[in-house]
């Protein structure tokens, strides 16, 4: 998985979508997001897909992103391939529906740091599950380490040998319980470290305020009536 | 079809809506049993398990088109609601990084979800008499054998697989096309209805085989975590 590469991405990066404030830019991603759901001919998924490649080139993000959509592809394809004979056109449908959806929330997460995104969130979720959404993200990282010493000492003693491929199941499995133990400690000592600090609950909850600006509603205006377009003459 | 995250734009609207609605319901629900501090307490466990589901979750098995979901186990550990929140947190998270889609993370989190209810249910009650780690095998293989069958069926049924597929066999297609249809599917020289079943057999076997090993190690090592039960 590249977390680790897409939240740098998020944070390094420098362009118009990387300092469009984090509200503003979550009300366009679900304009986007229900315009691409709402399409229904090829014409309109092919327009909502190409403008969604547009962003990403204008925005400067890496290629590599489209391996993100690969997953979401393959996974609908049995529901594209149960549609082919009857409706060919359905079926790519289906698959440009789940690529496109794909590739609109990865270019929100790489161009928006996850605690900002989570800040945002919490306006509309509980704050047990913000809270656990952010200490998820600190762990993933700091498990990061130890996951990548933990595979490098199996790979030393021969783990991932194929020839003794049971052994190695069982050792792999030895080791994720663990990693499992491993994360529990270090989730512990996070909390720990927080409640000194004087953290209750809500890590994010007091977070800062936006005051929308004029710009926003504009753009954002600009966009429902594009989304609009492109649904009704498409 | 527990092992597939449904992407966006595969479920008609009514269905994803009703699925989010149930969702926020059971949430709601399960936060309202977390308010204690005695559970407060237990956000790292949760957190942890989260971390795990998503690394976990992240990591396709080879050539199968599955990989570890890490539910029951979840729900072991962090009790039902607990772990239905965990879930939540995973799905969204996933959704964020294309897998499964955001519109499918009512669903995706009611299926798994139920993976982690029943497999709690089945560890802690039905199998109560046996080893812990062969308990939780079969709370595995069996949680996911009912949340599969159930969500295989739901999701045919919301999609109109089942109804295209029926139509079609008996009235406007012909022998020829109707077979051509319900080969359409292919896996490993597996066509249709076989390949489906197949991966999803692979899925069950594998991350039951996975929960026991895990289990067996914790067993040995923390053995009060998968004894104690962490619900108020």
């Amino acid at each position: 998985m590249r977390l680790a590469q897409l939240d740098s991405l998020a944070v390094k990066r420098h362009s118009f979508l990387h300092s469009w404030p984090t509200g503003p830019k979550l009300v366009a991603t679900m304009i986007l997001l229900a315009g691409i759901v709402a399409a229904s001919s090829l014409r309109q998924g092919a327009l909502l897909l190409g403008f969604l490649l547009l962003i990403l080139f204008s925005a400067r993000l890496p290629l590599w992103l489209f391996s993100f959509i690969l997953y979401p592809a393959f996974f609908s394809l049995p529901f594209a391939l149960a549609q082919l004979p009857t409706s060919p056109g359905q079926a790519i449908m289906i698959l440009c529906k789940a690529a496109s959806a794909a590739l609109l929330l990865i270019i929100l997460v790489a161009s928006t740091p996850f605690p900002q995104l989570f800040a945002t969130m919490a306006r509309v979720l509980p704050r047990l599950v913000i809270d656990v959404l952010f200490f998820s993200y600190r762990l993933f990282f700091i498990s990061l380490r130890a996951l990548e010493n933990l595979l490098s000492s199996l790979r030393q003693r021969g783990t991932f040998d194929r020839r003794n491929w049971g052994w190695s199941s069982w050792v792999t499995l030895q080791a994720l319980g663990h990693l499992m133990i491993n994360m529990i400690a270090t989730s512990q000592r996070l909390e720990q470290n927080y409640r000194l600090r004087g953290y209750q609950a809500g890590v994010y909850y007091g977070a800062m305020d936006y005051r929308w600006r004029v710009a926003d509603g504009l753009l954002l205006a600009l966009l429902l009536a594009g989304v609009g377009g492109v649904l009704w003459f498409g | 079809m527990s092992h597939i995250h449904l992407p966006d734009g595969v479920l008609p609207v009514s269905w994803w809506l009703l699925a989010y609605v149930a969702a926020f319901i059971w949430l709601y629900l399960a936060l309202r049993q977390a308010e204690s501090e005695k559970v407060r307490r237990k956000l790292p466990f949760l957190a942890a398990m989260s971390t795990l589901m998503l690394l976990t979750m992240s990591v396709p098995l080879g050539p199968l088109p599955v990989h570890l979901n890490l539910t029951v186990l979840t729900g072991i550990i962090v009790g039902p609601w607990l772990g239905f929140v965990a879930v939540f947190v995973v799905n969204i998270m996933l959704s964020l990084l294309g897998h499964g889609g955001l519109t499918a993370v009512g669903m995706n989190t009611l299926v798994t979800g139920l993976e982690v209810v029943l497999g709690w249910w089945l560890y802690h009650h039905l199998f109560k008499t046996w080893r812990l780690s062969w308990r939780s095998l079969g709370a595995t293989g069996m949680a996911l054998l009912l949340t599969s069958a159930l969500a295989l069926s739901l999701i045919s049924l919301s999609t109109g697989v089942i109804s295209l597929w029926h139509a079609h066999s008996h009235e406007e297609l012909g022998v020829e096309q109707a077979a051509a249809l319900g080969n359409s599917f292919q896996f490993l020289g597996l066509s249709g209805v076989m390949a489906l079943v197949f991966i999803l057999a692979c899925g069950l076997v594998t991350e039951a085989i996975a929960t026991w090993g895990i289990v067996s190690y914790l067993q040995k090592v923390r053995p009060e975590l998968l004894m104690e039960e962490l619900e108020p």
